[in-house]
C-alpha cells in the first residue's frame, strides 16, 4: 500500500508532472462532490428512510454514526502527525491511520445515504446550507485524497494538505449535525 | 508495495453506499407499491371498542358514525399529500400539506358524522366518518386528493409554531402519522418549503433561521384559519 513514509521521493520529477498526477484526483473528486450535490438537490426527498433498530430516530443514529467518525478522525490527526515525524512514531501507527480513517469513512456511509436519500441538498438555514456542502464537499475531498494515495513521487506537501482538508470537512460537518442535534435535542440515543 | 489500498477503500465505500441505497429504495417502492391510503385503512383493525353506530341498521348506504374526540390522521390516495383533522367537542382544526410545498390549514365543524373545513383560497374538505376513520376529499390550490385519514394517538396528530422575527412571518404545520412518519410544512411572508424537525414528544423549540418557535399540539377548538396563534 502506499504511504508517504519518505516523503521527498518526487525531487527528481518535472514540476508539471506532479501537477498533473494532482490534478486528476482533484477533478475526479469535484464531480463526486458535484454529482452528489445534484442529486441531493434534484432527487425529491423522501422524508423517510431506513431506520435503525434501538435508536429513537434516524437523526439519534446519524449523529451518532458522525460522531463515531469524529473520534476516529481524532485518532487520523495524531497518527498523521505521528507517520510524518510531528510525533514520536511506532511501525503500527500507519496501519492504525489506515484502519481507523476506513471504519470513519464506512460509518459516514449510512448517514450520507440518508441524508441525500431522505432529506436532499438543503439551502434552507445557514447550518444546513454548510452542512450540506461539507457534506458533499467531503466526499469529494475523501476521493481525492484516495486516488492521490496511489499516486507515487507526489510532492511532500500533497498528502498531507488533503488529508487536513478531508479531516477538516469532517470536522465542518460534525460540529453542523451531531453538536447541533446533541445541544438541542439532547444526548439521546 | 501496493498501491491497491486507497483504491479498494474507495470499491468498499461505494459499494457501501450502492447496497443502503438500495435497501432504501426497495423499502420505500414496496411501501409506494401497496394499495393506496384510501383503500388500506379501512382494512385496518377498526380497534376492539364498540361498533361507533351500533344502534343503526347495517344497511349499505347507513349514516356516518358520530366523530370521536382526537385526530384523524392519514394521506391523500395517491400517497402525494398528508392530512390531519383534529376534531374536540364538533369543532375541526385541520391541516394538509405535502412537506415541500402544498400546505393549508382548515377550520370547520363536524355534525353528525359529516365534516366541512374551509380554508384560504378556496381550500376545503369534505368528509363522513366511517369507524375509526374519516374519508374524504381535499381541494388545496385547485387540485383535489381523496383522502383517508384514522384516529390516531399521541405522538401522532397535528402540531403547529410560529414566530415572527425581523420581518418574517414563520408559521410551520406538521402531521405525525401513526408510523412516526412527519411531514412538514415551514411557510415564510407566504413561501412554503419543508418544514424543520418536530420532536413531537418532547415539543421542544425548534430553530428557523435563529428563530425559536415553540410547536404546539392543536386540538379541534384551536383557531387555525385566520388569525395565526402568536
Amino acid at each position: 500500500m502506499a504511504f508517504p513514509r519518505q516523503p521527498t521521493v518526487a525531487t527528481h520529477r518535472p514540476p508539471v508532472t506532479a501537477a498533473t498526477m494532482i490534478l486528476m484526483p482533484i477533478v475526479v473528486g469535484a464531480a463526486v462532490a458535484v454529482v452528489l450535490g445534484v442529486y441531493g438537490r434534484l432527487h425529491e426527498p423522501t422524508g423517510t428512510a431506513i431506520n435503525i433498530a434501538g435508536f429513537s430516530g434516524t437523526q439519534a443514529v446519524k449523529s451518532w454514526l458522525t460522531t463515531g467518525a469524529f473520534l476516529l478522525a481524532g485518532i487520523q490527526l495524531v497518527s498523521a502527525l505521528a507517520m510524518w515525524d510531528k510525533l514520536p512514531g511506532a511501525p503500527w501507527v500507519p496501519t492504525l491511520h489506515r484502519w481507523s480513517g476506513r471504519f470513519a469513512v464506512l460509518l459516514t456511509v449510512p448517514v450520507v445515504v440518508h441524508c441525500l436519500y431522505a432529506l436532499g441538498f438543503q439551502p434552507g438555514s445557514p447550518r444546513v446550507l454548510i452542512h450540506s456542502l461539507l457534506g458533499c464537499f467531503f466526499f469529494g475531498a475523501f476521493t481525492t485524497k484516495m486516488l492521490l494515495l496511489t499516486r507515487r513521487g507526489l510532492p511532500s506537501w500533497v498528502i498531507p494538505i488533503i488529508g487536513g482538508v478531508v479531516f477538516s470537512a469532517l470536522v465542518g460537518i460534525w460540529l453542523t449535525s451531531s453538536l447541533w442535534f446533541f445541544t438541542t435535542v439532547g444526548v439521546t440515543l | 508495495m501496493s498501491n491497491r489500498g486507497p483504491v479498494l477503500t474507495l470499491l468498499a465505500v461505494t459499494a457501501l453506499a450502492v447496497v443502503l441505497y438500495g435497501f432504501n429504495v426497495t423499502t420505500t417502492r414496496q411501501t409506494a407499491a401497496s394499495p393506496p391510503a384510501a383503500a388500506q385503512v379501512p382494512a385496518q383493525p377498526p380497534a376492539a371498542d364498540q361498533p361507533p353506530a351500533a344502534d343503526q341498521p347495517p344497511a349499505a348506504d347507513q349514516p356516518p358514525a358520530a366523530a370521536q374526540q382526537g385526530t384523524y390522521a392519514g394521506r391523500t390516495a395517491d400517497n402525494k399529500a398528508t392530512i390531519a383533522i383534529a376534531v374536540q367537542d364538533g369543532q375541526v382544526a385541520a391541516y394538509v400539506c405535502d412537506g415541500r410545498r402544498v400546505e393549508s390549514w382548515l377550520q370547520g365543524t363536524i355534525v353528525d358524522g359529516r365534516l366541512t373545513v374551509q380554508g384560504a383560497s378556496d381550500a376545503r374538505a369534505t368528509g363522513t366518518v366511517e369507524g375509526n376513520a374519516i374519508f374524504g376529499t381535499v381541494w388545496v390550490n385547485g387540485k383535489q386528493w381523496p383522502y383517508a385519514a384514522q384516529l390516531a394517538s399521541p405522538p401522532a396528530g397535528l402540531y403547529q409554531g410560529s414566530a415572527t422575527a425581523n420581518r418574517t412571518a414563520n408559521r410551520v404545520g406538521w402531521i405525525v402519522l401513526p408510523d412516526g412518519t412527519q411531514v412538514g410544512v415551514l411557510n415564510r411572508n407566504g413561501i412554503p418549503k419543508p418544514a424543520p424537525r418536530l420532536d413531537p414528544k418532547a415539543l421542544s423549540d425548534v430553530t428557523v433561521d435563529g428563530v425559536q418557535i415553540e410547536p404546539q399540539r392543536v386540538v379541534g377548538g384551536t383557531l387555525v384559519v385566520g388569525r395565526p396563534p402568536a
